[in-house]
């Protein structure tokens, strides 16, 4: 299957130590695929087009929209640091206010595909928001790096 | 008077308490349960209105149970839910709470100090290659994994005992367990509060040193400042030390992450309410604290052997490379110190002995001389405390006092702390030049990548000697050498 690379949109908030991120989307699953895309651009770069991804299906819980974007990248995180992965493709199937069910592609991580950028520890609830206007929804979080 | 982003009116309720304290008066903030206290000389202080490190101050205020003020060290900065440097404690028999945002996500990150018998001109040649040795034996880098793939049985025991288990398996003596805060282990660790995800990640990344901060560091002696203590310690100027900064990988970050999340869930039923969900928090003696605490421990003990592992690779790395024997490099653990931790301590308030839980985020244990936690030569001496600070200027041994214990729960700082954001240092710095800068000053520097030399390049952080300057004048630890970096990897 081929992988169109999927724009992203999203802005790095500064931060001291660690790194924050502004995520704009017209709607909440746009939100949460371009948060898992912000957060995969710190980790790493593809270098060569992936020939062979494995796919994932993640599907998680939370008390509230902010909690589970928190969950999710957590989630994407771990699996990633678990299975020595880097993930490419991110798909929402179902997203309510406290659940969420995506379908995420992954390539292994070798030094030929990847350009390893920056570990990131963690997804912190730090100034944690997810705010509507008339023109978008915007989410921010903060990485522990 | 300089302005933060909160405005004049936030930043005149601060109070210049003398020339090392400012004071957060409890009215700083609505909520706050006491005044926070932070560790600054006036320049330190004009920085911290740069960030938002005041306000988390401010914030760390609020828990439930707090005793004594907030305080935050020196080397303070803006962190996440905690600033970095904060020492917040609670009285566990009045419902005081523990929170896993108070210890962080790199559980039991700490540094370790590694002397030899070597003189530096006796190795001055030889330090890049023992860099670029040491380089390819200790794995470093981002995603870095062990040689070690532990079996699950054996992960459950370095949950439960730590470097012990490590000295067990041949990596190390009983005479580094003596010289290792909680002598490597802690008590009533329980593997059964940890996920499957966080056992994966700690099976495959024992004796690795990780990225970001976290290096390892040849330095020599180039000042004693108290000759007793340091002969003590058996250390001389000019002397060969190694420094070891790292934690517990993602072992620590998985148990962070599992933890708030169950504690956010609860914080409802205690009736709990924090400014920021960062700062979730339960009672100690809640089902959920000691949940958290159990699981922590976990994490504090495999940074502990991980640590005790790299220390035996580095000896093993200056014997092949210098061809030396066990007793000619004389290799012998000085101390190591844990710098995210939350421990059950008991510390006198108001003249009578409390059993409180101190949060040490970015903050050392410095307990002075007499305390029972420490052994014989240190309570002689006070707890060895080891503050590294940038790759190109210096780092620190210190000593805990009885003022430390008095004052700020027996804590003192933890480093230089940042000043400038990753991003910031990515953007504006030159990674070419900082290396050229160190080969200039004699310091041998291998990285995993350009990019971790500019983040952690000597511009990102506050000077060091300004930070100890300020708790040894305040009285809060006692200066005994400053050691110069001589060759670093960095992850």
């Amino acid at each position: 299957m081929k992988i169109q690379k999927q724009p992203a949109k999203f802005k790095h908030i500064s931060h001291t130590a660690d790194i924050g991120l502004a995520i704009t989307g017209s709607d909440y699953s746009a939100v949460f695929v371009n948060a898992a895309q912000a957060m995969f651009s710190l980790i790493g770069e593809i270098k060569r087009p992936a020939k062979k991804t494995v796919e994932y299906q993640v599907c998680l819980n939370a008390s509230d929209q902010e909690e589970l974007l928190v969950a999710w990248l957590s989630e994407l995180l771990a699996l990633s640091d678990i299975n020595q992965i880097f993930f490419i493709y991110f798909q929402i199937n179902s997203l309510s206010k406290t659940q969420i069910n995506g379908c995420c592609k992954a390539v292994k991580f070798n030094q030929r595909n990847i350009q390893r950028k920056t570990e990131v520890k963690a997804v912190t609830y730090h100034q944690l928001s997810i705010k509507r206007d008339k023109q978008q929804i915007t989410a921010k979080v903060f990485l522990d790096l | 008077m300089a302005i933060d982003h909160l405005g004049k009116t936030m930043t005149s309720k601060l109070q210049r308490l003398d020339e090392f304290r400012v004071q957060v008066p409890r009215n700083y903030k609505p909520g706050m349960l006491t005044h926070g206290i932070i560790y600054a000389n006036q320049q330190i202080f004009n920085n911290l209105f740069k960030d938002k490190a005041i306000e988390q101050v401010a914030n760390t205020a609020f828990l439930p149970g707090i005793i004594g003020p907030a305080l935050a060290m020196p080397d303070i900065h803006w962190g996440y839910g905690f600033p970095i440097g904060g020492v917040v404690a609670t009285d566990i028999d009045k419902s005081g709470v523990i929170s896993p945002g108070g210890v962080g996500f790199d559980i039991n990150c700490g540094v370790r100090l590694l002397k030899t018998q070597l003189h530096f001109e006796e190795i001055q040649q030889k330090i890049p290659e023992l860099i670029k040795n040491l380089y390819h034996t200790v794995p470093a880098g981002v995603g870095s994994t062990s040689k070690f793939k532990l079996k699950l049985k054996d992960a459950q025991q370095v949950f439960l005992n730590g470097a012990a288990w490590a000295v067990d398996q041949g990596y190390g003596t009983l005479a580094d367990l003596e010289n290792t805060e909680e002598n490597g282990w802690m008590k009533n660790a329980q593997p059964e509060n940890i996920s499957e995800h966080a056992v994966k990640r700690g099976q495959q990344q024992l004796g690795t040193l990780g990225s970001g901060n976290h290096f390892i560091e040849i330095q020599s002696i180039e000042k004693i400042y108290d000759q007793q203590i340091a002969a003590n310690f058996g250390l001389k100027l000019k002397q060969i030390v190694v420094m070891i900064h790292t934690g517990s990988r993602g072992l620590g970050h998985q148990i962070c992450t599992d933890q708030i999340k169950l504690i956010l869930g609860c914080l409802k039923k205690y009736n709990i309410q924090v400014p920021d969900r960062q700062l979730a928090c339960a009672p100690v003696n809640s089902p959920e604290g000691q949940a958290y605490l159990g699981a922590m421990r976990c994490a504090a003990n495999y940074a502990w052997a991980n640590r005790q592992i790299i220390m035996y690779q580095v000896i093993q790395t200056f014997k092949q490379t210098l061809k030396l024997t066990d007793n000619q490099l004389k290799a012998e653990l000085v101390y190591d110190v844990a710098h995210n931790i939350a421990k059950i301590e008991q510390h006198i308030i108001n003249n009578k002995k409390l059993n409180v839980c101190v949060h040490r985020k970015g903050a050392t244990r410095a307990f002075g001389p007499g305390q029972s936690e420490l052994n014989a030569l240190h309570k002689q001496t006070g707890q060895p405390v080891i503050i590294p600070g940038d790759m190109g200027t210096c780092s620190y041994l210190l000593v805990g006092t009885d003022s430390a214990m008095r004052e700020t729960f027996g804590s003192t700082c933890h480093g230089a702390g940042r000043i400038m954001s990753r991003s910031q240092a990515i953007r504006t710095l030159n990674s070419k030049q900082i290396l050229r800068e160190l080969n200039n000053k004699g310091i041998t520097v291998i990285a995993a990548d350009k990019q971790i030399i500019c983040e952690e390049a000597p511009q990102a952080y506050k000077d060091v000697k300004q930070v100890i300057d300020i708790v040894a004048a305040a009285g809060i630890s006692k200066k005994v050498c400053r050691m110069k970096p001589l060759g670093v990897i960095k992850g």
